[in-house]
């Protein structure tokens, strides 16, 4: 009787979930065709309302609301072929549909209504355009601080990992690093521009030296902390297994020590960002960071919007990336940060 | 091709061990007192006791994880310095590597040994012979309590140690597990002539698998009683004789408790 019982509740249950399903799968049609709505007004609005910041439109705002609707429109249709996909562009449809009303929102209340004045309040036509006309120097500054980023991160990664791995395996040499790292590291490498300047030959090197500072302290103090913090069973199994002392190094304490190693990396790019744009505008001639400063100078507004846009996208895709490595790394991991 | 000789199995020679801890208050802990005890090759030995009675202290000086104050511990005549690979060693806690997989968790003690290369084809041997084939790409959180544990198992063998060393290695299974790996335990040690000692709080798992049981009371840590399991094997988990050696321990664990008690008064 029982059994029956909860057979029958667990048909009850089943019938349900297929209610659910269907629901869902119907209310997708309309739910989808938001983004493309928003998209819609957008544009209906930046080309009908009549203009009060300035006379004249570039149409570089219409013509990225086009090209995104015309985006969104393939992956819609791709969508009916792919699963993946539209699980994936069902989640960003709020999203989407959001970003595009505020985004328009910007231009109505700058180019359109003028509640917000210029220089300082250009609209979205204005920022965008920027990417139109000033690409090149655009495209070498952020070569140029990609290239500074790159070499100065690695470095300061590899002398993090090396100081954080013998501290953590070594007492005598965490006695002696340990006040080094306590009085050196909390200072922010931003603080050393003036005597970075002084002391390198180039405000090239001058600038690498302060991101490598950055870089290194919280990787060396995740490391080394991790290591330091690896289960003993773990050493001691390893030891009954024939582990010698490279093993238990590279093989035990440093696998195990992961997770933490990659706080401080994520923490180390952080710091690197922020060095690498105050040192761009404090010393060195070229990147991104100098590139926002000449534009303040200039009251070109509008530039400085586009190269923060432009930060937040490479800024943002290189933290990606290093979660996607993290991801692979850390498989037999669940949880720590999430981006 | 594996199990082919009986070059598996080591002699133990424990003789006159003492090993003493600090506390946190600072008072001083006899872990192990005057402990002396032979284990012979290929024989299967269990250690009981109450908890604190000095049996994970015993193992770990075998194991060669620790070194006592008094007294010697000899593998085969030599005397033991440190860890290594002729003793297995499996704790309660599975301990697997978690950034490792199954595989390669069992391949570890091959590849500390930088004997890999050579012997690289054991490594599913010994997961089959877990009963974990199938499962050599996942990873420990993706195991059940019992599977960790058949591959903390096939780690240690997959070394060919002479003596296998197991510290309350069931102490968290359910007991269907249990028994099962009980069995297995068994069948592995017999076809492989290799010696164990095994810690167990359950007498049933002791009188069920050993050869020799060593009744150890605490405060001090020592060896109270030794008793030999004279059930011929295959053994039946109800045979008559289980119960006459239960009460047996039992007595004398009961016996130590009240010795133990006047002891305080
Ligand atoms: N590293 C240690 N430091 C201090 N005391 C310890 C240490 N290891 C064991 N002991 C003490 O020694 C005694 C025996 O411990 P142990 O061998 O783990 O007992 P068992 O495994 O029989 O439960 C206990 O009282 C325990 O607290
Ligand atoms: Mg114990």
């Amino acid at each position: 009787m029982a059994v029956n019982q909860l057979n029958y509740s667990e048909n009850i249950s089943i019938h349900t979930n297929e209610g659910i399903n269907c629901k869902t799968r119907k209310a997708f049609f309309p739910i989808i065709f938001l983004p493309l709505l928003a998209f819609a007004l957008a544009l209906h609005l930046h080309l009908t309302v009549p203009n009060n910041q300035e006379l004249s439109i570039r149409y570089t705002y219409a013509a990225v609301l086009v090209a995104a609707t015309a985006l969104y429109s393939i992956l819609c249709l791709l969508s009916l072929k792919i699963e993946i996909l539209s699980q994936k562009l069902k989640h960003f449809v709020p999203l989407i549909t959001v970003a595009v009303l505020l985004v328009e929102l910007w231009d109505l209340v700058t180019l359109k209504l003028a509640l917000l004045e210029l220089p300082y309040f250009p609209g979205p036509d204005k920022v965008l355009s920027v990417f139109k006309d000033d690409w090149q120097l655009l495209l070498k500054s952020t070569l140029y601080s990609l290239r500074l980023m790159f070499i100065a991160y690695l470095i300061g990664v590899l002398l993090g990992l090396v100081t954080g791995i013998t501290m953590g395996w070594s007492k005598k040499v965490n006695y002696w690093v340990t006040p080094f790292l306590r009085v050196i590291g909390p200072v922010p490498a931003t603080a050393w521009i003036p005597v970075a300047m002084v002391v390198f030959p180039t405000t090239f090197s001058a600038s690498v030296f302060l991101i490598v500072l950055a870089v290194w302290f919280p990787v060396t103090v995740m490391t080394s902390s991790g290591i330091a913090n690896v289960r003993n069973s773990f050493f001691e199994v390893a030891r009954t297994l024939g582990a010698d002392k490279k093993y238990l190094i590279f093989k035990v304490a440093i696998p195990a020590a992961y997770p933490n190693i990659f706080i401080g990396l994520f923490m180390g790019m952080g710091s690197s960002f922020l060095t690498l744009i105050v040192g761009e505008m404090i010393g060195v001639k070229a990147g991104l960071g100098w590139y926002i400063n000449w534009a303040q100078g200039w009251a070109e507004l509008h530039k400085v919007y586009a190269s923060l846009i432009l930060m937040a996208v490479i800024f943002s895709s290189l933290l990606t990336l290093l979660f996607k490595v993290k991801d692979k790394v850390l498989i037999w991991q669940k949880g720590l940060i999430k981006w | 091709m594996v199990n082919s000789r009986k070059i598996d199995s080591g002699k133990l020679e424990i003789k006159n061990v003492k090993r003493t801890f600090v506390d946190v208050n600072g008072n001083e802990i006899v872990a192990l007192n005057d402990a002396s005890l032979t284990v012979n090759e290929g024989e299967f030995v269990s250690l009981v006791g109450p908890s604190g009675c000095g049996k994970s202290t015993l193992l770990r000086l075998i194991a060669g994880l620790d070194n006592p104050d008094l007294g010697e511990v000899l593998l085969d005549g030599t005397a033991i310095l440190g860890p290594g690979y002729e003793r297995g060693l499996v704790f309660q806690d599975p301990t697997l590597f978690p950034w490792l997989n199954v595989k390669n968790n069992v391949a570890s003690g091959l590849i500390a040994r930088k004997v890999y290369n050579k012997k690289q084809n054991e490594v599913q041997d010994y997961i089959n012979l877990v009963g974990l084939t199938g499962f050599e790409n996942s990873y420990p959180h993706q195991l059940s309590g019992g599977m960790a544990q058949r591959v903390a198992l096939a780690r240690a063998l997959v070394n060919h140690p002479k003596v296998l060393l197991l510290d309350e290695p069931l102490g968290a299974l359910d007991a269907f597990t249990r028994m099962q790996m009980q069995d297995e335990i068994l069948r592995i040690w017999q076809e492989r002539q290799i010696t164990v000692v095994l810690v167990t709080h359950d007498i049933d798992e002791a009188i069920y698998m050993s050869d020799r049981i060593i009744i150890m009371t605490p405060r001090p840590g020592k060896i109270q009683e030794i008793i030999n399991v004279e059930i011929g094997r295959p053994r039946r988990r109800n045979d008559p004789d289980f119960f006459r050696i239960r009460s047996k321990i039992l007595e004398l664990l009961n016996f130590a408790k009240e010795e133990q008690l006047s002891y305080y008064l």
